[in-house]
């Protein structure tokens, strides 16, 4: 199987869809002459003409706004905020108007459109640049969030968002687009709501997504070295959330760390907790563990920023702490 | 403050329990939600938990007794509190006659005792009975429940001192204080067999495989005294009631009828090849799953016979019969219908688990329409369940076996089971169960229909 990155991923998804079904377009800052701030939608203007590959001003509630109407007239745009740290101007858009639209319509209208964009610490570009905010929309009913870790996640799920029928942030992370994987020729889609089980183990579930799912594998790489099987599940998407998946690992092992690279309190994992907690009560061994960012601003200092997120090494601590006994 | 303990109401067909030991003892301190003793039913053995805390001041039911529920089997007040005399004086009515006398002897001993000791505990307690509760996983105490293990005592090794799972399942093990090999541990548990008993061939005397195997059949064949009456334990008699109910009272009919099962094997070896350390998928969990969604098809035989007429059920329930050294029970999956494999497979391990170890609670055994039964595993081809009254049905499986059958003019080798239906005919008329039975063939023939929702 021949290995792109995932930012090449994230184009052939683009392009593929729009040789496809012609209401598909893409819209956003620097996304046509430039190809996007991180690439990911180079050469698209070539193939596609600047009709359906626009850039557009800076303004994030006018793109947010203006995929919203494309969506309720019959389009299916899709949009690039360039920072999900700016999804703040966007937001009444997306979550006010897309989000509530079907329902307050009763249904007489959908709202097909994918707003992507990418988060994530790792480039020392401080704190308007490197945040992580899924938990604000996991919080908003009416729109789904997708946060895929590999490049064949990445093309799959864009490919199944953009033909779904809800408003759904798509957040890539920074620091993968140039992370090469095995991506097939031929067309696949990867589901919405089905995590992965990247490793399997009988001693500690770890649950991670976006480059969390990477380094809780690379936590349980290190932990097999001393002995313990810890499983990785890779949720892939937040909303809708494939929570029997973890729940069937949990009840195999007993034991849940969960990773989010958000900010720790409130963090959209203390909703996993809650589940697990309801849900597979009597086969918890251990209390939960979480292991998210630190509750400040993420620093601008490589070594700072570095201490600010989770690390393999924090995650692997984390296991160790459900694992412990005192013999 | 002086508060009773009587004993509790268990399901709507249990009328008295047995004490089966106590686990606190007179002047020991109690929290709110200790475990005061266990009872049993004619089906299942549970904890009584304190409602109060305080000091057990007094217990008016011996082990053994068998009481009425709602029947004063304890006092819990202040440490030193005098239990009134009419408190006593209702245990002596409440408690059988044969009981009536141990106590009031007891009583006569311990009552100067009791209040001269009590101020001792309470001093003295704090070092060594570690006031206040035990703290464990709620995943050791299920796996406490499951093996029998009591949490007091055990030495916690988790996090805080944390009693976890490893604890419980070590001194189930040690409890045993038997060398045995992990596969031995395994088919001991399965079979019931207490290891302890076991003479070992191994190496050192370690308890082998073959070795639980030769005790487990040794014990199907006990010692026999010629001539000796055994008493019928509460679940014999039982049994024994509902058979003879059945045989002499539903005019029943049996339907036999083929399946092949050629595609659930081979569905099944590539769901359990992902099985990733969960429970494995049975037959039993396919057959008891087509039952369900049968069941949902057929709304007569979804059905009981109450009185006053014939019952109509929403839910698919079905039960399964487990097999116990004194006799059987039926825990029943519920919303068979609806639920996947793996989650059948999961409640259905859980369930026989439970039966064997007598911790089922009632409503995990009532509310059944039909019955699964299967002595495939003994090589009987085929067989006549009784079915359970009330219910509408009982499907016997047989052993699945290699079978040379015509397909498409031609000769070819499939696995085949043969499965037989008793049925109720006051409720359930031949044709139906007939349709209903070729509905179970269908699904299990074509099965992917099964696990796939």
């Amino acid at each position: 199987m021949p290995e792109i990155m995932y930012r090449e991923a994230v184009r052939d998804a683009l392009a593929e869809e729009m040789r496809r079904d012609e209401r598909v377009f893409v819209m956003g800052e620097d996304v046509a002459i430039y190809g996007g701030a991180y690439g990911a939608t180079q050469g698209l203007m070539d193939e596609f003409g600047e009709e359906r590959v626009r850039d557009t001003a800076i303004s994030e509630a006018a793109i947010a706004g203006a995929a919203t109407g494309a969506a309720m007239c019959g389009m299916r745009p899709v949009a690039e905020i360039m920072y999900v740290d700016f999804m703040t101007i966007a937001m009444d858009q997306f979550v006010n108007q897309a989000g509530k639209n079907r329902y307050m319509f009763g249904g007489k209208t959908t709202v097909p459109m994918v707003l992507r964009t990418e988060g994530g610490a790792g480039r020392c570009i401080a704190a308007h640049h490197s945040q992580s905010l899924e938990s604000w929309f996991t919080h908003a009913p009416g729109v789904f969030v997708v946060m895929p870790a590999t490049p064949y996640d990445a093309k799959g799920l864009l490919k199944t968002c953009i033909r779904d029928d809800n408003p759904i942030l798509f957040i890539e992370h920074k620091m993968l687009y140039k992370e090469k994987g095995e991506v097939p020729d031929e067309e696949y889609l990867v589901p919405l709501g089905e995590a992965a089980v990247r490793r399997e183990g009988g001693d500690v579930t770890l649950v991670g997504y976006s480059r969390m799912a990477l380094r809780a594998e690379e936590a349980g790489e290190a932990l097999a070295e001393e002995g313990v099987e810890a499983e990785v599940v890779d949720l892939r998407c937040l909303r809708p959330l494939d929570i029997d998946c973890i729940l069937d690992s949990v009840r195999k092992t007993g034991r849940l760390v969960v990773c989010s690279e958000g900010y720790q309190e409130t963090n959209f994992v203390c909703e996993i907790v809650t589940k697990v907690q309801r849900f597979a009560f009597d086969y918890l061994d251990a209390p939960i563990e979480r292991v998210c960012s630190a509750n400040c601003p993420v620093p601008m200092s490589p070594v700072l920023e570095n201490e600010a997120v989770p690390t393999a090494e924090k995650i692997a601590a984390a296991a160790k702490r459900t694992l412990a006994r005192n013999v | 403050m002086i508060q009773k303990v009587t004993l509790p109401a268990l399901g709507e067909t249990v009328d008295t329990s047995t004490i089966e030991r106590w686990v606190k003892q007179e002047g020991d301190a109690v929290a709110k939600g200790d475990v005061l003793c266990e009872i049993t039913t004619d089906k299942a053995t549970l904890e009584v938990e304190s409602f109060y805390a305080g000091t057990l001041l007094k217990i008016l039911a011996p082990e053994g007794a068998d009481l009425p529920v709602g029947a004063l089997i304890a006092v819990v007040g202040d440490a030193g509190e005098e239990v009134p005399a009419d408190l006593l004086a209702e245990a002596g009515q409440g408690a059988a006659p044969q009981t009536a006398a141990p106590a009031a002897g007891a009583e006569a001993a311990t009552a100067a005792p009791a209040p001269a000791e009590a101020p001792a505990p309470a001093t003295a307690a704090p070092p060594a009975t570690a006031p206040g509760r035990i703290v464990a996983s709620p995943r050791a105490r299920r796996r406490a429940r499951q093996l029998g293990v009591l949490l007091e005592g055990l030495t916690g090794t988790g996090p805080g001192g944390r009693i976890i799972e490893a604890d419980v399942v070590e001194a189930a093990e040690a409890a045993s204080a038997v060398k045995a090999s992990p596969l031995a541990r395994k088919v001991a548990r399965r079979e019931g067999v207490d290891l302890a008993a076991v003479a070992g061939t191994g190496a050192g005397g370690k308890v082998m495989r073959d070795d639980v195997a030769a005790a487990a059949r040794g014990a199907a064949a006990p010692a026999v005294v010629p001539g000796q009456v055994v008493p019928l334990t509460k679940m014999r008699r039982i049994v024994a009631e509902r058979m003879t109910l059945s045989k002499q009272t539903i005019p029943c009919y049996y339907l036999t009828m083929d399946v092949d099962m050629t595609e659930v094997a081979s569905l099944r070896g590539t769901l359990n090849q992902k099985a990733n350390g969960r429970p494995k998928v049975s037959f039993n969990d396919f057959v008891i799953k087509a039952c369900g969604r049968a069941l949902k098809q057929f709304p007569r035989v979804n059905s009981r016979w109450v009185e006053g007429g014939i019952e109509r059920r929403g839910a698919a329930h079905v039960g399964l019969a487990v097999a116990l050294d004194e006799g059987l029970m039926v825990p029943v999956v519920r919303d068979a219908d609806a639920k996947p494999l793996r989650q059948i497979a999961r409640e259905t391990a859980d369930l026989a688990q439970r039966a064997r170890t007598k911790r089922l609670v009632p409503d995990e055994y009532q509310d059944g329409c039909m019955t699964v039964t299967n002595l495939g595993m003994f090589g009987v081809r085929a067989f006549i369940p009784v079915v359970n009254p009330g219910e509408s049905c009982i499907l016997g499986l047989g052993v699945i076996q290699d079978r040379v059958v015509f397909r498409q003019g031609g000769i070819q080798v499939r696995r085949i089971m043969t499965m037989t239906l008793s049925a109720d005919h006051r409720l359930l008329d031949g044709a139906v169960a007939a349709r209903f039975l070729e509905t179970v063939r269908d699904l299990l023939e074509s099965p992917q229909a099964l696990a796939e929702a």
